[in-house]
C-alpha cells in the first residue's frame, strides 16, 4: 500500500476546516508516518561476481520482497524513491559470498549510487577478513534520496584476492538491502 | 527548534472544541518531528585521518563533515570536537563505522569501534560494536560497525553527550580510514530523567491506521424497513468516521432533528457497514439521516493514539549478564545467545531470552555477539532468528591471531517485517575446535535491539 508524500500540516486559527481539508492537513501525512516508504530486497537466483580486481559492484538483488512504489531497476541494480519523496533514507546492507578460494580476502559492503547527499559513496563501510568458505559483512548509512531522481544501490568489493568471488545465494546467508524513509 | 514541543497529546472529551490551537499543538507537532526535521538526528564523517593510540579508546572528531544536523547541535568544524551534546531528551539510535588502514602486524590485532556516553547526567561505560580481525597484508584495510539504543537526558539538564571511538590492539595503529557516526531520535523517554520537564512515552498497545474525518452530511440507513425500536444494530450507506465509543445522531442531518424521532446512540462495534449501538429508544426508517459527529473516540484514537504511538513505539535492548560457552559448530549450525536482560522495552515484549513482537510492522534488528577469542584460527557470526525460521547471518570474519587469543564481535542488522506474536532471537556460531566462551564486560557484551520503524 502506498501513501501519499508528507507535509507538515498548518492549522490557522479561526479555519473551519472541511472533511478534505482534514484528510490533507493530517489523515495523509498520518498515514504516512505510520506507513512510510520502505524497499526490502534478497539475492537469491542469481549470483554477482565480485572481481579481483577490487572493483566495487552492484549486487543484483533478484528477490524483491518489498517494493510498494515500484523504485526498483532491475537493470541498473538499483532503487529509487518517486516523485515527492525525496528524504533520509536508512540503508542497511549486507552482502554474502561462497568460499573465496583463500583465507585474507577482505569484502568491503558499500553503498553505492547517484544521491547527492550520499556522502560515503565509495567510501568502506566494513572491512571485514573472510575464512575459506561461506562469510559477510553487513553495514549501514543514511543518505538523502531525491525522489525521482536520486538512486541507490547495495554494492562490494573484495580485496586481496587472487580470484573472482561470487555473491552467495543460500537462504539466511545471502545479500540483502532494506531502505527506509526516516524523515523528511 | 522553534515552535516545537514534546508530543503530549490531550485526551479529548465529548463536547471540547475542535480548535485550531489544539490540532496545532497535537497533529502539526508530531508532523514537525518527522516531515520537519524536529527530529533530532546527526550525521557525523570523518576523514581527518585520526590515529588512534594503541590500544586506548580514541575519540572521533564529528565536525569534519556533517551532512545532517537537525538541531544545528554546536560541532566545532576544525579539530577536536568529538561529543555530541543531546538536544532533546528520549531514545536514541547510535549507529557507527569505524574503518582503519593497517600497519605493524595487523592480522595479530583487532579492529572496533564503539560509544562514549554520558547518560542522565552519569558516565556510563563505554559500549563496544562491531570488532574484526584483519588481513594479515597491510595494504588491506580492516573496520566494523556497530549499535547502541539509549535513553538520554539533554545536555541543558545533565550534560549528556555520545561520541564515537576507535579502538585497536596494534601497536602501531594506521589511521582511521573513515569514522562515520549516525544518531537519531527514536521516542520519548520512559521514566527516571533528573530535572527533565517534558513528556514520557505513552503505550498504545492497538495502534489504529489514521482513518478520514466523518464527512460533514454524514450517512444515511440502508436497512430494509428501517430499523425498530430497541435495535442494537443498524447498517449505514458510509461507516467513515466512526469509531467504538463515538455517537451517532439517529434522524439527526445538519446537527438539527429531522424527525421528532432524532436521537444519539452510542456505538458499540463496527463491521464493515454494520454498527452496533446501544438499544435505540425509537424506530428509524430507512433513509433516515445519520449524523456522525467527530466524537471524542474519534479524535483519541485518531490524534492522540496516532501520536502516542508514533512518539513511543515498540522498542527493546536486551544485553547479556554473563558469559556463555558457544560450541564449536559447522556453518550455519548455530547457538542461540542466552542470559540476555532488557534494559529497555517500552512494549513489555522481551522475556526468556527472545522478543516477542508486539505489534506489526517493519522493525529495524541489530545484534552482536562478543567472542573471547582463541589462538586457533576460527570463523564467527551473528544471526537474528525470527521465530522458527532460518537464521539471517551477519558478518563472518575470520581470526587467526596466534600471538594471543583477542576478543572479536560479529554483527548483524536488517529491516524485517514482523507480525505481532513473532520472535525474536539472536545466535552465534563458531568453528575453532574448541567450545569459546562470549565476553560479558562493562563495555563488551552480546546485545539485541529491535526498534519498530513502520507499518
Amino acid at each position: 500500500m502506498t501513501t501519499p508524500a508528507p507535509s507538515v500540516p498548518d492549522f490557522i486559527a479561526g479555519f473551519g476546516p472541511q472533511q478534505s481539508d482534514l484528510q490533507s492537513l493530517w489523515v495523509s501525512p498520518a498515514a504516512f508516518f505510520q506507513q512510510k516508504v520502505v524497499f526490502r530486497a534478497t539475492q537469491a537466483t542469481t549470483a554477482t561476481t565480485l572481481p579481483s580486481a577490487g572493483t566495487t559492484t552492484a549486487i543484483g538483488y533478484d528477490n524483491i520482497i518489498e517494493d510498494p512504489y515500484s523504485g526498483w531497476d532491475a537493470g541498473e541494480s538499483n532503487w529509487s524513491p518517486p516523485a515527492g519523496y525525496s528524504g533520509w533514507y536508512l540503508v542497511t546492507v549486507t552482502v554474502w559470498v561462497t568460499a573465496p578460494g583463500a583465507t585474507q580476502v577482505v569484502l568491503v559492503p558499500h553503498i553505492a549510487g547517484s544521491a547527492a547527499g550520499n556522502a560515503v559513496n565509495g567510501y568502506p563501510l566494513a572491512c571485514v577478513v573472510l575464512p575459506n568458505g561461506a562469510s559477510g559483512a553487513e553495514s549501514f548509512w543514511y543518505c538523502y534520496l531525491e525522489g525521482g531522481s536520486d538512486a541507490i544501490a547495495g554494492a562490494a568489493a573484495v580485496l586481496n584476492s587472487s580470484s573472482n568471488v561470487t555473491t552467495d545465494l543460500t537462504a539466511g546467508q545471502n545479500s540483502s538491502i532494506e531502505i527506509l524513509w526516516v524523515s523528511g | 527548534m522553534p515552535g516545537f514541543t514534546y508530543p503530549s497529546p490531550r485526551t479529548w472529551s465529548e463536547g471540547d472544541p475542535v480548535t485550531a490551537s489544539r490540532l496545532r499543538g497535537d497533529m502539526t507537532n508530531l508532523a514537525l518531528l518527522y516531515a520537519g526535521g524536529a527530529r533530532p538526528m546527526l550525521l557525523s564523517v570523518n576523514l581527518q585521518s585520526q590515529i588512534p593510540v594503541a590500544s586506548t579508546a580514541t575519540l572521533l572528531y564529528i565536525g569534519n563533515i556533517v551532512p545532517l544536523n537537525t538541531w544545528n547541535v554546536p560541532v566545532i568544524t576544525t579539530g577536536g570536537q568529538a561529543y555530541y551534546q543531546i538536544p532533546l531528551a528520549g531514545y536514541y539510535l547510535a549507529q557507527g563505522i569505524v574503518s582503519y588502514d593497517t600497519s605493524g602486524s595487523p592480522g595479530q590485532a583487532r579492529y572496533s569501534m564503539g560509544f562514549a556516553t554520558v547518560v542522565n547526567g552519569g558516565a556510563s561505560a563505554d559500549s563496544y560494536g562491531g570488532c574484526v580481525p584483519a588481513s594479515t597484508s597491510t595494504s588491506e584495510p580492516a573496520g566494523a560497525a556497530g549499535c547502541e539504543l539509549y535513553q538520554f537526558n539533554t545536555y541543558a539538564n545533565t550534560a549528556d553527550t555520545l561520541a564515537l571511538y576507535a579502538y585497536t590492539s596494534n601497536s602501531s595503529p594506521g589511521a582511521v580510514l573513515i569514522g562515520l557516526l549516525s544518531l537519531e531520535w527514536v521516542g520519548l523517554p520512559t521514566s527516571g530523567l533528573t530535572d527533565y520537564t517534558g513528556s514520557y512515552g505513552t503505550v498504545v498497545s492497538s495502534p489504529q491506521a489514521a482513518a478520514s474525518f466523518p464527512s460533514g452530511p454524514g450517512t444515511y440507513i440502508t436497512n430494509s424497513g428501517g430499523i425498530a425500536s430497541g435495535a442494537v444494530s443498524v447498517t449505514v450507506h458510509d461507516a467513515t468516521g466512526m469509531v467504538t465509543g463515538g455517537t451517532l445522531g439517529l434522524d439527526v442531518i445538519a446537527g438539527q432533528p429531522y424527525q421528532n424521532v432524532a436521537e444519539a446512540v452510542s456505538i458499540t462495534g463496527i463491521t464493515g457497514t454494520t454498527i452496533s449501538i446501544s438499544a435505540t429508544a425509537y424506530a428509524h426508517a430507512q433513509n433516515a439521516p445519520v449524523a456522525v459527529p467527530v466524537s471524542a473516540a474519534f479524535m483519541n484514537q485518531q490524534c492522540r493514539d496516532i501520536v502516542n504511538f508514533l512518539s513511543y513505539p515498540p522498542m527493546v535492548r536486551a544485553a547479556t549478564t554473563t558469559t556463555q560457552s558457544i560450541p564449536s559448530s559447522t556453518f550455519p549450525n548455530g547457538t542461540q545467545i542466552t542470559n540476555l536482560s532488557a534494559s529497555i522495552d517500552t512494549f513489555s515484549g522481551f522475556a526468556s531470552n527472545e522478543y516477542t513482537v508486539p505489534v506489526a510492522g517493519v522493525y529495524f534488528v541489530y545484534g552482536q555477539v562478543f567472542y573471547a577469542g582463541s589462538t586457533a584460527a576460527f570463523a564467527a557470526s551473528a544471526g537474528i532468528q525470527v521465530s522458527s525460521g532460518t537464521i539471517n547471518w551477519g558478518t563472518q570474519f575470520r581470526s587467526d591471531t596466534t600471538s594471543g587469543a583477542l576478543s572479536m564481535c560479529a554483527t548483524v542488522r536488517r529491516h524485517l517485517r514482523l507480525t505481532a506474536g513473532q520472535t525474536i532471537k539472536l545466535y552465534g556460531t563458531q568453528n575453532s575446535g574448541s567450545a569459546m566462551n562470549t565476553i560479558d564486560t562493562a563495555g563488551s557484551f552480546s546485545r539485541l535491539i529491535c526498534v519498530w520503524r513502520s507499518v
